[in-house]
């Protein structure tokens, strides 16, 4: 059988950079086919960055869980309890920094709890995190039942959208407060993952469990951290969702954890632990984004951002089986 | 094998945008349901002007046909008659999430249609959804539910019935029929708690019974617009209040025909009064079984058919009325024989 090694320039495998960044490649195509092919792609790029921003909050804190060998099936629903939370804090109190103090805290709570189950009674992330998501789904539910739960008058509601529709940058159309934060929190995750003892402690974690307990790192605390992490980052989203929507809704975290799940993997982070960047998940972020922009151009139904969704997923985690083997 | 992987990826991605092509083309059935006048009540007397052919239309909706065969009515509707004009009919449907609807608004608004017809999920979020529609210029028409009435300033017409009103009438029928003393126990079904228009039906109903009666509402429940689902809540209604039930009333007919098919199983046919909405072809059928009391026809195809009568009037130069309401027929053992069959599902 012919094996032909395509390392024609300089050395370089390009069958194998092309096949490790896959997510890059599809994120190109994705590119060329919406600058050069759909009209209006351009003009609506701002709001795809915009609405990417609250979807990467979500993401971020996932993919830091993913990359210690654990997943969060409850990401949606922190977020939408934040919410919640929002609302009731800035009703009781007047005060948005208050609020958002209170939101955050909550899905520090949240963070804990998912911790505690997975890293100290040991139950598996995927379960422990689907019965979680019910319960802030519940909560959640409690206050949003007739529809949406909003900022008792209009001048809290007024304040409170104003955190959303916050401009860094006058008569920019992206250059949004919420951008900026996401923006921020990628840079600095990016740099403590890469340059700092806790990100390599991550990714030992997500590696061998086993090799990094014999270097000393007690893995549970990183996976405890990692949850806490996560649970705040998907607080600060549901500050935004709240603010967005001048309140929360019952539906605002529905759907989130596998858009989430989807980002982080499409973008390159394993399933399996140990492996992706951040990089990894704002290119997963722009992919789904993207592709979401372009069917609603081209006028799909939403049904059919699921179907698409799936179709993506899966030649992603077939691409990346057959490459796991390989190297294996 | 990873020329396979690439492969795979290949082909997903064109799936992807096959899909996307799918999506252009795609023209919905025309419905042919005839029924009541669908002109745009406005002011006749400007000036004939030719309506322009080359009209875009956005349509933005919390639903198409992926949730409820209405809200598909509505989305068949508008499609055949802007093929049937020429128009280039730009829809989009949120499958019933507010947030997605705000993201499919800003895709529109970017599409820089003539005129933006909006079938909100949310009456309160629509205020800065259609300020955003009025300010980059597009005249905008609140379809089948109207917008908060704050975000009425940047609206030319709200075309659809009146939930409310629809809901109070059945809500005094009942009363009339049994009377304010009988002290009757209600339960009823639901669609989506979120859904503005199952709330809004809700309020007029649950408000007239208690303003109006000594009845008591014993539960609601929300079966998110699955009739399986609203079997199910039937069921565990008859096992939880048994034969303390005398009415049940259902917010949609799709709702109430799961409700009879579990009173039928249950064996209660005619023990319990079930009264719906709608006006669905099955629930005619269940009227003149005897199985429910009554349904009222709320026409899908008029709602879409005035939101268009509305475009092309205001493309015409001409002011319309804000208020477009659609005609409800209120349908019963007395005169089911005269729309047995007339249904647009």
């Amino acid at each position: 059988m012919e094996k032909k090694q395509v390392t024609a320039l300089g050395g370089v495998n390009y069958r194998k950079l092309l096949v490790d960044n896959n997510s890059a490649v599809i994120l190109l195509i994705l590119l060329v086919v919406g600058v050069f092919g759909i009209d209006k792609f351009i003009k609506t790029f701002p709001s795809v960055v915009v609405q990417a921003s609250l979807y990467g909050l979500l993401a971020v804190g996932l993919g830091l869980v993913m990359i210690t060998g654990n997943i969060d099936l409850s990401v949606g629903y922190q977020a939408g309890l934040a919410a919640v939370v929002t609302v009731m804090v800035l009703n009781a109190t007047g005060s948005l920094a208050i609020a958002v103090v209170a939101a955050l805290a909550a899905g520090a709570l949240c963070g804990v709890l998912n911790g505690f189950v997975v890293t100290q009674i040991g139950v598996s992330p995927l379960i422990a995190t689907i019965a979680t998501n019910y319960i802030f789904k519940g909560l959640t539910y409690a206050k949003t039942s007739t529809g949406s739960y909003s900022p008792t008058d209009n001048s809290l509601k007024d304040t409170l959208k104003a955190l959303y529709d916050f401009k860094v940058v006058d008569g920019s159309k992206f250059m949004t407060l919420t951008v900026l934060i996401v923006a921020v929190i990628f840079i600095l995750l990016l740099f403590v993952l890469r340059k700092t003892r806790y990100g390599n402690s991550v990714y030992i974690t997500g590696d061998n469990v086993e090799a990094g307990e014999y270097a000393g790192i007690h893995t549970k605390r990183v996976a405890m951290i990692t949850y806490i992490l996560c649970g705040i980052l998907c607080a600060l989203a549901g500050v935004f969702m709240a603010s967005r929507s001048g309140g929360a809704q019952y539906t605002q975290g529905d759907g989130m954890d596998v858009l989430a799940v989807s980002i982080c993997v499409i973008g390159g982070i394993k399933m399996t632990g140990g492996k992706g960047t951040m990089v990894h998940v704002l290119m997963g972020l722009f992919i789904m984004r993207i592709i979401t922009n372009i069917l609603n151009l081209v006028r799909v139904e939403a049904t059919y951002m699921d179907l698409t969704s799936g179709i993506l997923l899966i030649a992603v985690l077939i691409i990346d089986r057959f490459t796991s083997r390989k190297k294996a | 094998m990873r020329k396979k992987s690439l492969l795979a990826l290949l082909l997903s991605l064109s799936m992807i945008f096959a899909l996307s092509a799918c999506g252009t083309s795609s023209s919905g059935s025309s419905s042919t349901a005839s029924g009541g006048s669908s002109t745009a009540e406005g002011d006749s007397s400007a000036a004939e002007s030719e309506v322009p052919s080359d009209l875009t239309i956005a349509y933005s909706a919390i639903a198409g046909s992926d949730l409820a065969p209405w809200t598909g009515a509505i989305w068949n509707t508008l499609q055949s008659e802007c093929d049937e004009k020429g128009w280039d009919f730009y829809p989009l449907s949120a499958a019933g999430s507010v947030d997605t609807q705000a993201e499919q608004i800003e895709s529109l608004i970017a599409q820089e249609p003539d005129y933006f017809l909006l079938f909100a999920g949310d009456v309160n979020m629509a205020v800065d959804w259609v300020k955003e529609i009025s300010e980059a210029g597009i005249p905008v028409i609140m379809v089948a539910l109207d917008v908060a009435e704050e975000g009425q300033q940047y609206v030319s017409a709200f075309v659809g019935p009146d939930q409310e009103a629809m809901t109070q009438k059945v809500a005094q029928t009942i009363i009339d029929k049994n009377g304010a003393d009988a002290g009757l126990n209600i339960v009823c079904i639901s669609g989506v708690p979120v859904q503005q228009d199952y709330i809004v039906r809700e309020a007029g109903f649950t408000e007239t019974i208690k303003a109006n009666s000594n009845y008591t509402i014993l539960d609601t429940q929300y079966a998110m617009s699955s009739r399986d689902q609203a079997k199910a809540y039937m069921e565990q209604y008859l096992s939880t209040y048994g034969d303390k039930i005398d009415v049940v009333m259902g917010y949609d007919d799709d709702l109430t025909m799961g409700a009879i098919q579990a009173i039928d199983e249950a064996g209660k046919t005619g023990e319990i009064q079930v009264y719906s909405i709608t006006g669905q072809n099955e629930a005619l059928t269940a009227i003149s079984e005897g199985k429910l009391e009554m349904t009222v026809m709320n026409r899908a195809d008029l709602v879409a058919k005035k939101s268009i009568d509305v475009v092309e009037a205001l493309a015409k130069g001409e002011t319309v009325e804000y208020n477009q309401p659609t005609e409800l027929t209120y349908i019963d053992s007395t005169n089911i024989a005269q729309y047995l069959g007339t249904g647009e599902f």
